[in-house]
């Protein structure tokens, strides 16, 4: 094997091994799957044994990378990962996403080194707290990282471009099946500061609230480098404390007491159809919504338990004239930013563009033309 | 051999997947691939890429059925190091995508003309092959137009369109 080659070769199994990792196979499982001798296999895992292109993208395919990944000699986003895999071992479908996010994240990295704009605000350490009141440190914090962002009291419904711009946060939305209760996950790495994934099979108010969440690991938890946010680990002192943030910092208390004061007055009860207003307002969920007034002691744990389990929240949101918008884009609004920039350098190609923004390639050149004026060159090369 | 009245004179030359859908888009698919009786060569990655257009889908899988296009795919160690080489090599100054880069080493290794509407794809093949030939769709029609395929009147509107998809 040629020098070239050989560094190749070794390259490519180190990453036939991270990918197999990642999914919890063995080399007996890939090489049975895939139909080749399990010493064969692990010889390419070893880096001794070069591999037709053919058989590299039937690697790509069976382990849903781009073949960027096997040739690539350094990745951008590592150890975050390899947390967030482990957390999740066995579960195939979840480690698909987690997969799918990982080749964004790096994706992105890559634009950011093409486009020539890497923006990383300086990360503070993470925040001091006592795991015996969370509460507290929970609300302190949000009210501290309200006013360091200049967000004053207002509904933060743009929180994903606030922290996108303010915080360099990298922020992607797949969907992630809805039985394994995950509801966002969070990876920190220094080369590539913090990326966050939010779960798309919840609804919108749900992923806001998920998106503050991941932001509080994001400032209390970064050397854990990788976490998955679940219903199993929603006890934890970090989800907790996540939580609490959360609650706090989407729905500030003064601002909950005022909207409260105005609309119920003088009345004593509160029904279904304030609390989807006030969720409506925060742009939380019907659920985040009941939780944050109950724990605010405007709602009394009867009233809590019985809204909790009402089935006709979405019929009456729906007669409000409150609708969920129909989907959002799954790139942060930098990718797209950067997508075209580079486009519009000459540093990619329009093939290239359609594979960044997963369009077809009518589509991207489409958007080409618009962008550029044409994707024609009106270079005559008819002298042939 | 194909008579000298083809559009490459009976050469044959590898052809990217935005020829391919613009050409498609203008409803022109047919007379491009008539022009050129089984010169066109397109490599695997290609038909994937080039699946649909503005005009809906694209079957080149047909035309490939039916001798019309040659369909071809990177392998042996001299394609593959070629191909390797423009997807990860930085050189070029541009990031160039798979189907680019293995029309490239398609082309450079079999000794191929080039067609491709990527400026960067052609300017290397020009310098690595440099007798070869070396055209976009532009010069394609232009040459259609030339050589008596096709009347003034309809090339001017083929152009004009390749402004529009």
């Amino acid at each position: 094997m040629s020098e070239e080659m050989n560094s190749r070769s070794i390259v490519i199994g180190e990453r036939l091994k991270k990918a197999r990792e990642a999914l919890g196979y063995t080399q007996e499982k890939v090489a049975e799957k895939l139909n080749i001798g399990r010493p064969r296999y692990s010889d390419i895992e070893n880096g001794k044994r070069d591999i037709p292109l053919k058989e590299l993208y039937s690697f790509c395919e069976f382990f849903g990378r781009p073949l960027e990944y096997f040739l690539k000699e350094k990745l951008a986003v590592d150890s975050g990962f390899k947390v967030l895999f482990r957390k999740t071992e066995g579960d195939q479908e979840v480690a698909k996403v987690i997969t799918e996010f990982e080749t964004l994240c790096e994706k992105m990295y890559t634009l950011e080194e093409i486009a020539d704009i890497k923006i990383r605000p300086s990360i503070s350490k993470d925040y001091a707290y006592e795991k015996d009141r969370l509460l507290f440190w929970g609300k302190f914090y949000a009210k501290q990282e309200r006013q360091r962002l200049n967000l004053g009291q207002a509904s933060i419904r743009n929180l994903d471009q606030i922290l996108e711009e303010k915080c360099a946060l990298k922020i992607f939305y797949l969907p992630i099946p809805a039985e394994r209760g995950i509801f966002g996950m969070f990876t920190y790495d220094e080369e590539m500061g913090g990326c966050v994934l939010i779960n798309t099979n919840a609804n919108f108010g749900k992923q806001l609230f998920s998106l503050a969440h991941e932001y509080a690991h994001f400032i209390f938890h970064k050397e854990r480098l990788g976490i998955v946010s679940s219903e199993k680990e929603k006890d934890t002192s970090d989800e907790s404390l996540a939580d609490n943030f959360a609650g706090d910092f989407l729905m500030p208390e003064e601002s909950v007491n005022d909207i409260f004061n105005i609309r119920i007055k003088n009345r004593k009860d509160l029904t279904a159809e304030d609390t989807i207003y006030f969720a409506e307002y925060f742009g939380v969920s019907f659920q985040a919504m009941v939780y944050r007034l109950n724990n605010l002691k405007l709602l009394s744990n009867d009233m809590k338990e019985k809204l909790i389990s009402e089935t006709w929240v979405n019929t009456v949101r729906r007669s409000m004239g409150i609708s969920e918008p129909e989907s959002r884009p799954k790139f942060p609004s930098l990718y797209f930013h950067l997508c075209l920039k580079a486009y519009q350098q000459n540093k990619i190609t329009t093939s290239k563009l359609a594979e960044f923004l997963e369009l077809p390639l009518y589509q991207a050149m489409e958007l080409g033309r618009k962008i550029k004026r044409s994707v024609q060159d009106d270079e005559c090369l008819d002298n042939f | 051999m194909t008579s000298a009245s083809t559009i490459f004179n009976g050469k044959l030359v590898t052809v990217d997947a935005m020829i391919i859908i613009k050409f498609h888009a203008l409803l022109a698919l047919d007379k491009f691939i008539d022009w050129a009786k089984r010169e066109i060569v397109v490599e695997k990655r290609i038909k994937s890429e080039a699946k649909y257009s503005k005009a809906g889908q694209i079957d080149l899988a047909s035309y490939i059925e039916n001798n019309l296009i040659i369909e071809e795919e990177i392998e042996g160690k001299e394609q593959e190091n070629l191909f390797y080489h423009y997807l990860t090599n930085k050189s070029l100054g541009v990031i160039i995508y798979e189907g680019e880069a293995a029309c490239l080493a398609l082309a450079i290794s079999k000794g191929y003309g080039l067609a491709c509407d990527e400026k960067v794809v052609r300017d290397e093949f020009k310098r690595k092959c440099p007798g070869q030939i070396c055209t976009n769709s532009w010069g394609i029609v232009s040459k259609a137009r030339k050589i008596g395929l096709i009347g003034t009147k309809a090339a001017e509107g083929l152009l004009e369109g390749l402004h529009q998809v």
